[in-house]
């Protein structure tokens, strides 16, 4: 019987402070007297932060989240690449990690060499894999092109045949990273219906993809991650509502709104109100601060939060937040916020006295 | 902490989990032999001569660098081209394996994130590409020896002895090396030149007998004494100086400094590609 648990797993990329060696560096900056540009910051990115999660047989998990939430590293940590820096991990058997179709593929070689290498990757030996290079290749249906070699094949047919190699040999678990999309519809459909099968007799199959629809047909759970974090899990239909409503920021840090609204304990405990969901539906309207060192009185003149309180949109004025916190001289970024890349400074934004904005080379200054 | 899978168990004791990843991987023969072979293969897709190149360049290099510096030396050809061309190719399989294993885990970076395999597996195909080379390589030593007339008797069988040194320890080097340049990338280029370097103070152009005064140097070179523990016995010399001693201590040295810290570095090694 297959399964995985995750327990509290983190996983720290550490970041190297400069390429070379920083003793070394300090001593030429002294001897040479020159000024090195001293790097400040934290020396790891948290990728992912305490995630736990159990599957088991028939288990279909799609992870979802935007770009950089962690959907990869969590394919990799399963697919036992990285070793957690910190929890536990545990799973039982055959692990098919398909994240990337070109692993091990030599494009110099024919259909039928990349048949054996990759199966050798999956740790067959060469026996098994000659007794099933006849059901491979009948799956593939690339005929003749599996003696021509592989940089004569489009990517839809490298697909095919790295699908075909891959669940031949009856993995108990599938890793996927977004590539099923890439084949024809006839393929698809072949694809799907293999899966299946597997599925049904034992498998576990985890799926990172950004097509809501893929998801929705393919998978009986989801998991919603944002900056490293497990933001909502349960079935599809709920982590895409949630997904849909909140998005996968990790803007909002829901252990700090319980903390700094202390009356609010009680009503965190009713199942289905997170305090993502209170905010939004509630306190947003109750000129409760969010907290990170925000204050709605910081928005009274604005028109984009006024309007979008007015119509009773909370989720629009909470975007509106997020949007102008980081020019706000009090804003105190929680624990893993990256700031956005592509920053526009909000110069329709009216502000209020006492709650002054600072410039956006001020903002980058300080949060990059 | 209880865990029952190998492959992912982060609570054993990481000197027992290197040795099982150095036994895994070397099961896993079947995957670095093709990996390897391949390697060689793909330098030579779609020439007509194939890997059969590396043997004629090697040729090339041996007649003609051969006949130039015997005539500069004022040695006799029929003595220095048998003494060129071994030094020449086991050098080869030296630096080869001393560069290759700077990069061993840097070029399988793809290989290392997507998929669990034991780290080992990176080092044997490395080594196997190296002995493959060496293989072709050694078509131009056997030509010169029977052309040269020298003959075999049982001391030539000491060098294969002296190239299993050679293997054996590029095993160790490779492993700590390639976790050091994965992680300093400049020790890459270091390596690169000092293998460079070294080219030129171990005696493969040069015999050292002649300058027999200053020999005593190369006592503590050990390159010298991989080389010279297989050239020596091919030419039908006895071994110039005591080179079991020196091999064995620098072979056991190795490994046994190598596993720790392996243990310790291979844990983190994904982080850093």
């Amino acid at each position: 019987m297959s399964y995985i648990e995750l327990k509290n797993v983190c996983i720290d990329f550490p970041i190297p402070k400069s390429r070379s060696n920083k003793g070394f560096k300090r001593q030429v900056q002294h001897t040479i007297g020159g000024k090195f540009e001293r790097s400040v910051g934290a020396s790891s990115i948290k990728a992912l932060d305490n995630i736990t999660l159990q599957l088991a047989k028939g288990d279909r998990l799609g992870l979802v989240g935007h770009n950089g939430a962690g959907k990869t590293t969590l394919l990799r940590v399963l697919a036992g690449v990285y070793p957690p820096s910190n929890g536990e991990i545990r799973c039982k058997g055959r692990i098919a990690s398909l994240l990337d179709i070109s692993l091990g593929f030599d494009l110099e070689a024919s259909g039928y060499e990349n048949i054996f290498l990759r199966g050798l990757y999956l740790g067959l030996t060469k026996h098994q894999i000659s007794k099933c290079i006849d059901k491979i290749s009948n799956f593939t249906n690339l005929g003749n092109y599996l003696s021509m070699p592989l940089r004569t094949y489009s990517s839809g047919m490298l697909m095919r045949l790295a699908f075909a190699i891959t669940t031949e040999v009856e993995p108990d678990i599938i890793l996927m990273d977004e590539w099923i999309s890439v084949g024809d519809a006839r393929f698809m459909e072949q694809a799907k219906e293999r899966l299946e099968g597997f599925i049904s007799t034992s498998s576990i199959m985890v799926l990172a993809s950004h097509s809501e629809d893929l998801i929705r047909s393919t998978c009986n759970k989801a998991i919603l991650l944002g900056q490293g974090e497990i933001l909502a899990q349960g079935s599809v239909e709920e982590v895409y509502h949630h997904y849909n409503f909140f998005g996968s920021s990790a803007f909002f840090d829901k252990d700090e709104y319980i903390s700094i609204h202390p009356d609010l304990e009680a009503s965190m405990s009713i199942p289905g109100m997170a305090p993502w969901m209170h905010f939004i539906r509630y306190g947003i309207f109750e000129g409760r601060s969010p907290g990170c060192g925000i204050s709605l009185e910081a928005f009274d003149n604005d028109p984009i939060f006024t309007n979008a309180l007015h119509s009773k949109n909370g989720l629009a004025a909470a975007e509106r937040i997020e949007d102008i916190a980081p020019f706000l001289v009090s804003f105190v970024p929680p624990k893993g916020w990256r700031q956005n890349k592509e920053l526009n400074y909000p110069n329709e934004f009216i502000e209020t006295d006492g709650h002054p904005l600072i410039s956006i080379e001020e903002s980058i200054a300080k949060y990059s | 902490m209880k865990t029952k899978i190998p492959q992912i168990d982060n609570s054993r004791s990481s000197f027992l989990e290197t040795l099982a990843d150095l036994q895994q991987g070397l099961m896993m023969y079947h995957l670095w032999g093709r990996l390897g072979w391949n390697d060689i293969l793909q330098r030579y897709r779609r020439s007509i001569l194939g890997p059969l190149w590396l043997t004629i360049s090697m040729a090339v290099l041996i007649g003609a660098l051969g006949l130039l510096y015997a005539k500069l030396f004022k040695v006799d050809v029929a003595e220095y081209i048998p003494f060129l061309a071994i030094g020449f190719v086991l050098w080869q399989l030296i630096s080869g394996i001393l560069l290759d294993g700077c990069n061993v885990f840097v070029h399988s970076e793809g290989i290392i994130k997507q998929i669990k395999l034991p780290l080992s597996l990176h080092v044997y195909r490395v080594l196997w590409r190296n002995f493959l080379t060496l293989l072709h390589n050694s078509v131009v030593v056997f030509f010169v020896l029977v052309y040269f007339n020298i003959g075999v008797n049982l001391n030539t069988l000491l060098a294969l002895v002296g190239i299993f040194f050679i293997v054996i320890n590029g095993g160790w080097f490779s492993f700590l090396i390639g976790i050091l340049c994965a992680r300093y990338r400049d020790l890459n280029p270091t390596i690169a030149s000092l293998v460079t370097l070294s080219f030129f103070l171990t005696p493969i152009i040069l015999n050292p007998s002649l300058i027999p005064d200053r020999a005593f140097i190369l006592l503590y070179h050990p390159f010298f004494h991989f080389v010279d523990s297989i050239r020596a016995p091919l030419l039908g010399q006895p071994v110039q100086l005591e080179t079991r001693w020196p091999l064995t201590s620098i072979t056991i040295i190795g490994w046994i400094l190598v596993i720790p810290a392996v243990s310790k570095m291979g844990r983190k090694l994904v982080y850093w590609l």
